[in-house]
């Protein structure tokens, strides 16, 4: 999948990596030792359960996030992006947790177009990690 | 014997989920999404400890502590600090706060959360004045 979406990234560098192949983690975007971090402490029915709230959830996050950022409602959107920072965290989706870390900026300082620079990065970002993702809930092994 | 509770105060449902699964084989679990949610509970219910994440919405975590704090039955109430913001002088800041241990997250390494948690019980456990379930 092509990368080369320049002009709707975040504040910071656009994230113009080229894709390590379908299925495989990509450095930098997604982070498996966090993945096997959540098997060895709830074992695979929390990695799977945990995976298939973040594919299931995202999305409706986003867009709470930006009808919040529309509003100008900028507690709640720095509300919204601390949120997923964690949920990201938690699943070692690296690249979407720096960008939650940058919307909170961008609310605590009420940019809000630089806002919404971060949330079609996050779009973009979780397009591009959600095969990844999706791979690790069709491993039999899972 | 009975298993000690521990109450969860943390908005972030997925972090809930995780710190059930950590902590449910040996503790029974009161989750509360919200610092306003937790003090009503702990109105009628005192757990063994409290682990309190320290961004909630509204209300923060040094904010809710406060608050225990002020209660003479919840004053000795051993309470950790769960918290993203692990900069230095955070770990410090929140044990002058009345925090008795604070555990940064993601939680990267359980056995630091579950050896506080055994401690800290144990300890309060062994106070004349602890107040427990």
């Amino acid at each position: 999948m092509s990368s080369d979406h320049g002009d709707v990234h975040g504040p910071s560098d656009p994230s113009n990596r080229n894709n390590g192949g379908a299925g495989d983690a990509e450095a930098g975007h997604t982070d498996p030792e966090a993945i096997a971090r959540l098997e060895r402490q709830g074992g695979s029915k929390l990695k799977r359960k945990m995976i298939q709230r973040f594919l299931g959830n995202t999305p409706g996050k986003l867009a709470e996030s930006r009808a919040a950022l529309e509003a100008n409602d900028d507690v709640l959107f720095r509300r919204s992006m601390h949120k997923l920072r964690s949920t990201t965290l938690l699943l070692g989706a690296l690249r979407m947790s720096t960008l939650c870390i940058e919307g909170e900026m961008m609310a605590r300082d009420k940019q809000h177009d630089e806002g919404r620079e971060v949330l079609d990065g996050l779009d973009l970002e979780f397009q591009r990690i959600r095969p990844w993702f999706e791979g690790l809930l069709e491993d039999p092994s899972a | 014997m009975s298993r000690h509770t521990i109450a969860v105060v943390e908005d972030n449902e997925d972090n809930r989920l995780l710190l059930r699964a950590l902590l449910d084989d040996t503790y029974d679990i009161q989750e509360y999404g919200s610092g306003p949610g937790a003090l009503e509970g702990l109105a009628s219910f005192v757990p063994a400890l409290i682990l309190l994440d320290i961004s909630l919405p509204g209300m923060d975590g040094v904010e809710v502590l406060g608050i225990i704090r002020e209660d003479p039955r919840l004053k000795a109430l051993p309470v950790i600090a769960l918290t993203a913001h692990a900069m230095i002088g955070d770990r410090e800041r929140l044990l002058e706060a009345g925090f008795d241990e604070y555990v940064p997250k993601p939680i990267v390494d359980e056995t630091i959360l579950l050896s506080a948690i055994e401690r800290l019980i144990a300890g309060s456990q062994a106070k004349p004045d602890s107040s427990g379930a």
